[in-house]
């Protein structure tokens, strides 16, 4: 990495570890029982406002988990699977 | 507000990025140097002149090594316990290198005592052990002490026998044993040691491959690269030289070189054999996937060969607008008969989400059929044992889709739509079926969205089938669980803030690379959710944590720094080298820190999202169980 480039990375670093260090105390703040952050949960926030809003007799359902196809890498594959079977108790040596 | 947090997460994912490549660059660079150093040092000869090397081997009529300690002069120098896959490379004539002993000239005692596995028929093999005591005078360079279990041809009983020479021969098997047990470091040092011990062997074709194997295996794929191409070149007969020019692609392609790749892979394949020539074609068709050349790419790459890649494509296509030839490479793969692990996790995954595909689509019976294939005792299981619930609620004519509320997907708002209106005829034993599915789910770890997804799925579904008392108690107890769950989050991301982390130097030093049943111990949680009393114990997330691509990166990362600081330490036994040894040595401990403050970082990232989702199922079942009791109090029956 040429000097200059090493800079600016230890600048915005720096700015990075800055937030990342303010950003517990945010999320600390706004933690009453319940309260989600982020954009994602804001639009969660807003379908349970019309929930509670539109009185139908419907219940809320489930169905956030939607598989969509992505690349996959066969050597992280083969980790997980290594550490999968690492885990199992069924596998120990006795 | 939203826009800036957009721009914000912008930039923490390039300097995210950037990170990583820095990091890499840097791990390269330490790697380099270490090597390097290591390869002076023994250009030098200094390091054989006062230490030996200690190797263990295994006669073909012998039984297993199961434990072996060593002493010299009465000073314990080693002592091993073999695992079983140890034990099997044994077993096949490999080498093991114990380690570099100190050994002063003149003569020694060796006493070595051990424990192997004597067979018994119909029965589980005994331990039984056994001491040997020698005088051992090391006149031979490199200097070594060869421990082999033989059979005594008289007696036909295992004994040890102790011998002072190590040959080129047996530090290839050496070098070969540490690349299949998962330590390529270690394997490079043997491999150094032997192009200063045995310079004709080092320059035969095995020691090429297992160097290239080696290197790659390190994470330094340009130099295994490297050694592959020249092997291409050399004189090997043309299948070898064809061995050589696919590894060379498939580390080029591993660096997403394409070009190069392409250029590896032209020319005549006069000599190759026929696997040879279908691993070219795939190849190939790596190639053009990686260009973005998906035409080409579909033409090349066989149906019935790499399901992973063949998996790629798909996602590539589905992901470019192309859906229809996407999901039909999906229909191919879901009806393969897998070879290994990797094409069952492959047929598992096209079929899961072909099943999500055919939800979305109201078809219940195509959901329902790939849903099927997946295997019971795969990693996804659980995901199908999900999905094939929603697909027992699809019911035939659930077309109106109830209004869009932004956020579920169609084919929950359709389900939704069809039980809220079917008669109870065609609903109830829709509701029984997908509750076969759902019910198993409630038993597992609730830190798996798919169980979160379920114990917040189970009363809702029974409430929309009017059994208001069953939805009661699963709704109270998916609250419950989830809200112990929350507090076991919190107080880990809490401790995570606080410094109380995972160590990646430690763990990666005893426990990598992981081993069948080896982190059993280490990782083991109780099923603490079964107990309404108790909350997430302080581990009970790692198990999750520990297969994000993120944690695995970094704990190879630190066993290559490990690696790396076993070659600084051997190089500064030459004076010479100590100065630059040490600021290796501090190189290293920088990295490490360095590499513990992305893991602390991402453990903490990984928790908040965590908390975030099972906050969503929280909330959810909640509103669940406050409509289940309105409910219920509109029918008179008491509260709490």
């Amino acid at each position: 990495m040429k000097p200059e480039r090493g800079r600016i990375a230890l600048l915005l670093g720096g700015l990075l570890a800055l937030s990342l260090w303010l950003a517990p105390l945010a999320a600390e703040a706004g933690e009453l029982g319940m309260k989600i952050i982020g954009d994602d949960d804001r639009e969660f926030g807003l379908f349970i406002a019309k929930w509670l809003d539109d009185r139908a007799d419907g219940l809320p359902a489930p169905g956030f988990i939607d598989e969509k196809p992505d690349p996959v890498d066969p050597r992280i594959l083969r980790s997980q699977r290594a550490v999968r079977q690492a885990m199992d108790p069924a596998a120990a040596a006795p | 507000m939203s826009q800036l947090a957009c721009r914000m997460l912008a930039v923490a994912c390039v300097l995210a990025l950037g990170e990583v490549q820095a990091s890499d660059s840097r791990l390269e660079s330490i790697k380099q140097h270490a090597l390097a150093l290591y390869t002076i040092s023994l250009s030098d000869k200094r390091l054989f002149r006062h230490n030996a090397m200690v190797l263990a081997d295994v006669a073909r009529d012998a039984p297993a090594i199961h434990d072996l300690q060593i002493s010299v002069d009465g000073r314990p120098v080693v002592s091993y316990r073999y695992s079983a896959a140890e034990r099997a490379l044994l077993a096949a004539g490999s080498v093991h290198q114990l380690g570099i002993v100190p050994w002063s000239a003149g003569v020694h005692t060796v006493v070595v005592e051990g424990a192997y596995l004597q067979p018994q028929a119909r029965a589980a093999p005994r331990l039984r052990e056994r001491v040997t005591s020698q005088q051992l005078e090391l006149n031979d360079w490199p200097q070594a002490i060869r421990v082999s279990l033989v059979r005594d041809p008289e007696s036909g009983e295992p004994q040890w026998r102790l011998s002072p020479h190590a040959d080129g021969a047996a530090l290839l098997a050496a070098s070969e044993f540490e690349l299949l047990s998962g330590h390529p470091g270690k394997s490079l040092i043997i491999l150094r040691n032997l192009s200063h011990t045995d310079p004709a062997r080092a320059r035969g074709a095995r020691y090429s491959n297992l160097l290239g194997r080696s290197l790659s295996a390190w994470g330094m794929g340009e130099a295994a690269e490297q050694v592959f191409a020249d092997l291409a070149k050399s004189e090997l007969p043309a299948r070898e030289r064809a061995a050589a020019q696919l590894q060379a692609a498939e580390l080029a392609l591993e660096r997403q070189v394409y070009a190069q790749a392409a250029a590896y892979l032209a020319g005549p394949r006069k000599g190759w054999t026929e696997p040879q020539r279908r691993a070219a074609d795939v190849l190939g068709g790596r190639t053009l996937l990686g260009q973005g050349k998906l035409d080409g790419a579909l033409q090349v790459l066989p149906p019935d060969a790499a399901p992973v890649w063949r998996y790629n494509l798909a996602a590539a296509l589905i992901a470019q607008d192309r859906a229809a030839e996407g999901y039909a490479v999906l229909e191919q793969l879901g009806r393969i008969r897998p070879a290994d692990a990797d094409d069952v996790d492959m047929r598992d995954r096209a079929n899961l989400v072909l099943g999500y595909e055919f939800l979305r689509n109201g078809n219940a019976a195509q959901a329902k059929a790939a849903l099927a294939r997946v295997d019971h005792g795969s990693a996804l299981a659980d995901q199908a044992l999900l999905a094939q619930g929603w697909a027992a609620l699809t019911l035939p004519g659930a077309s109106a889709a109830s209004p869009d509320d932004g956020l579920r997907p169609l084919f929950v708002r359709r389900i939704e739509a069809a039980l809220g209106t079917a008669p109870s005829t065609t609903r109830d034993p829709a509701l029984r079926k997908a509750l076969k599915f759902w019910l198993p789910l409630l038993q597992r770890d609730p830190l798996q969205p798919v169980v979160q997804e379920a114990m917040a799925a189970v009363p809702y579904a029974l409430a929309v089938g009017g059994d208001y008392g069953r939805a009661r108690v699963y709704a109270e107890r998916a609250v419950a669980r989830l809200e112990s769950l929350r507090i076991g989050l919190l107080a880990a991301r809490a401790r995570a803030r606080q410094g109380s982390r995972i160590d990646a130097a430690q763990l990666a030093q005893a426990a990598w690379p992981p081993r069948s049943g080896g982190w059993a111990d280490l990782m083991h949680v109780d099923a603490w959710w079964l107990d309404g009393n108790r909350t997430a114990p302080a581990n009970a997330h790692w198990a999750r944590l520990m297969v994000e691509p993120t944690a695995l990166r970094i704990l190879q990362g630190m066993t290559v720094l490990s690696d790396a600081e076993a070659l600084a330490v051997a190089a500064a036994s030459d004076p010479d080298l100590r100065l630059r040894s040490s600021q290796l040595q501090a190189r290293i401990a920088g990295e490490r820190q360095a590499r513990q403050g992305e893991l602390d970082r991402f453990v903490w990232a990984w928790l908040q999202a965590e908390i975030a989702r099972s906050g969503r199922y929280l909330v959810m079942s909640r509103m669940v169980l406050a409509r289940v009791y309105d409910r219920l109090r509109n029918e008179g029956e008491p509260q709490p």
